[in-house]
């Protein structure tokens, strides 16, 4: 059941579009599913990116859909980040980013 | 005179990540990326994370990267800094700063920041960006507030609004306040940047304006197209004829010293102090923008 969600990014051209939604009950692992038009050379790139930004966000019980329009890590990575704060309604602390 | 160049200050937006890579590429000598008035309110905090992991990356040019972030008398202002002062782009750039006492508030935040981020104290430089009527009157005590501060600029669309005045093409209503802020700048030996064009189809206005803020004493112009940067760094990089001439002055004040000679001319030109100075600062600007090779004997 989703409790509550959150998005960050824009589906421009070099950026990222992340939804998140909280889930009620206790999930074994993040469930992420990924559009990206360079799917077929950066999809298992960005997959990976992803997860190891939530996991060190300290992210659970979470569904995680994004939409990849060709961004940069950086980007990716911002908007994951924001994202998963704006779900969680706190504060980033900048030294652990 | 400074070690810097930096004639143009091109703005890009912090809502759009694809044009922090593509304006590195235009020919600026500093990208200035916009926390400010090009981001909308509920978007502050993704822009402001953007900046920060781009900032983060490996520089891929030499490109000076500037960021202007939120007036420091808002929440936006103050969160902003928490993340780019960690960040550290080349310069921050403030706005609407009105009197002294702004400054010295942005100066203690970044003291505080430096400290609590254990980064080398006073080493983060910014640019106070003077924007209305309080802002010139006050740009001396501004221009000398803080020692971090490498440049004073103004804002000229707003000042004029400010002034309940209306900007025109020709802008002779920025004469006054240009000076203020380009005397300020003097005062305090710090750089002077000029206010934006804001019509980036009219090629011959820009170059005018371009003109004009040179011969007065401005380091160099904001600019919010990129087709704007060539025209900008053209009439800021010294001809070949102005390189010339410059060479000739300096060759001929070193004879006339080693005669001890008074009076010297140059086909029809006095050549006088002021004169040598600005030779010099020729030369000085023509070798920062890779017109010069090697080094350049000034005879002191």
């Amino acid at each position: 059941m989703l409790k509550k969600e959150a998005s960050c990014g824009t589906k421009e051209k070099s950026d990222v579009y992340v939804r998140m939604y909280l889930i009620e009950e206790e999930v074994e692992e993040i469930k992420l599913t990924l559009k990206s038009v360079s799917m077929l050379q950066f999809g298992e790139h960005i997959r990976d990116l992803i997860k190891s930004i939530l996991k060190k966000l300290g992210a659970k019980n979470i569904e995680v859909i994004v939409e990849d329009m060709g961004a940069l890590d950086f980007t990716i990575k911002s908007r994951v980040e924001t994202c998963y704060h704006r779900l969680m309604e706190t504060e980033i602390d900048w030294r652990e980013i | 005179m400074y070690q810097k160049l930096r004639r143009s200050l091109l703005y890009v937006s912090a809502s759009t990540p694809k044009n922090f890579i593509i304006s590195q590429f235009y020919g600026a000598d500093c990208i200035l990326i916009d926390l400010e008035d090009s981001v909308q309110r509920s978007e502050k905090d993704a822009a402001r994370n953007l900046v920060f992991n781009f900032l983060k990356n490996k520089r891929i040019t030499n490109t000076e990267i500037i960021v202007r972030v939120n007036d420091i008398n808002t929440k936006d202002g103050i969160e902003d800094l928490k993340a780019i002062v960690l960040a550290k782009p080349d310069l921050i750039r403030f706005p609407k700063i009105e009197n002294k006492d702004d400054v010295l508030k942005a100066d203690e935040l970044i003291s505080n920041l430096e400290d609590k981020y254990s980064i080398e104290k006073n080493s983060t430089k910014i640019i106070v960006g003077v924007e209305n009527y309080k802002g010139v009157s006050n740009a001396k005590d501004i221009a000398l507030a803080s020692q971090r501060i490498e440049a004073i600029s103004i804002g000229g669309e707003d000042y004029v609004t400010s002034m309940g005045g209306i900007r025109s093409r020709e802008g002779q209503e920025l004469f006054y306040a240009r000076n203020e802020i380009l005397i300020a700048a003097k005062i305090a030996g710090i750089q002077a940047f000029d206010t934006i064009y804001s019509n980036f189809n009219d090629e011959e206005g820009l170059y005018e304006e371009t003109k004009l803020i040179k011969n007065m004493g401005f380091d160099g112009k904001y600019l919010i197209h990129p087709n704007q940067v060539e025209i900008v760094n053209e009439v800021f990089t010294p001809s070949d004829i102005e390189i010339e001439k410059a060479f000739k002055i300096l060759e001929i004040i070193k004879i006339a010293q080693e005669n001890k000679k008074g009076a010297i001319k140059l086909e029809n030109e006095m050549v006088d102090e002021p004169i040598v100075k600005r030779a010099q600062t020729i030369l000085l600007r023509a070798k920062m923008a890779g017109k010069i090779k090697g080094g350049i004997n000034f005879g002191y």
